[in-house]
């Protein structure tokens, strides 16, 4: 794709990487710091994306909005303990022709609950927007586009 | 209660930004349930339906499906779109309601050949005027059972 570097592209593999990484590891402090402060985050069923539907399963237009879900996830939602496993694809960058970084990604995640067999609990498609700040790069917006409308009972923890 | 916060403060709040419409007539909150598998609600500017599809024995689909008015502004349903992050299958007031009946099922359903019985607030069926009470399961399933000959 024209513009578009090798740096560029290992320097969003490595954002991706560490988005998986904080919230696998439980680092939550460290997920809205991944974005900007006036940035959308939207995890959305395949279905509501591609019919233009406005419904999202979690719709968060600020950093603020993202650490209150930080919050509740991990000190008022009462929930079966589990952990998560992101497990992500390599990117597919573009340059839109205003020249905002475009990428998309897709992923999947495990989720195991103590003395219980892992199982595949989410799989879809990362849509990014992507901005440098200070240097490093955040995301300006992320979709996070699910592809069954079938939930398996809740989902506590940002994907 | 052993868990209540009484100094909680949103960094963001206008997941709250909650407006009086003028056909509340007063309340802000109402749960109307349709026996058996439909629950109708207003939660402030939220509105949705909750509709229960049983795919077998110990398990069951929960759809939601959230709506507004073709004559809603612009503003409104952003507002109605914003406090649907209060419920649905990630909702700040909703996740924890499935997580909870999960856990009641895998205790209900601990050993094949036993039975289990809710008796919280005895083990009649009637109104109350508190909410600790599991009645209401209780003529639900005594119901279910009439109409099921069970």
């Amino acid at each position: 794709m024209e513009g578009v570097t090798s740096d560029l592209r290992i320097a969003i593999a490595d954002l991706n990487a560490e988005y998986a990484s904080c919230l696998d590891d439980r680092r939550f402090d460290e997920w809205p710091e991944l974005f900007t402060d006036d940035c959308v985050y939207r995890l959305q069923p395949r279905e509501n994306h591609e019919r233009g539907l406005p419904l999202a399963t979690m719709a968060f237009e600020s950093k603020g909005m993202l650490k209150d879900r930080i919050y509740a996830a991990t000190q008022t939602l009462f929930h079966i303990p589990y952990a998560t496993r992101h497990v992500v694809g390599w990117p597919r960058v573009s340059l839109s022709a205003d020249g905002h970084i475009d990428a998309e990604t897709s992923y999947v995640v495990v989720r195991v609950r103590e003395n219980e067999l892992p199982e595949l609990f989410s799989a879809g498609r990362y849509l990014d927007r992507i901005v440098a700040v200070d240097g490093r790069l955040r995301y300006k917006q992320r979709l996070c586009i699910f592809d069954s409308a079938l939930i398996a009972n809740s989902i506590i923890y940002p994907i | 209660m052993s868990t209540f916060r009484e100094n909680l403060k949103l960094q963001d709040d206008r997941i709250l930004d909650v407006v009086t419409e003028p056909w509340w007539n007063g309340p802000t909150v109402c749960m109307t349930t349709i026996f058996p598998s439909l629950i109708v609600q207003q939660q402030v500017n939220s509105l949705s339906t909750r509709h229960i599809v049983p795919r077998g024995p110990g398990t069951f689909d929960f759809v939601w499906t959230h709506f507004g008015y073709t004559d809603d502004t612009p503003e409104m349903t952003r507002r109605r779109l914003r406090q649907a992050n209060l419920f649905g299958p990630a909702g700040y007031v909703s996740a924890d309601d499935g997580e909870a009946i999960e856990c009641v099922q895998r205790g209900a359903t601990v050993h094949e050949s036993a039975g289990t019985y809710s008796a919280m607030d005895g083990f009649g069926v009637g109104g109350a005027d508190h909410m600790v009470t599991e009645s209401l399961i209780r003529g639900m399933y005594g119901y279910w059972r009439g109409v099921m000959g069970i």
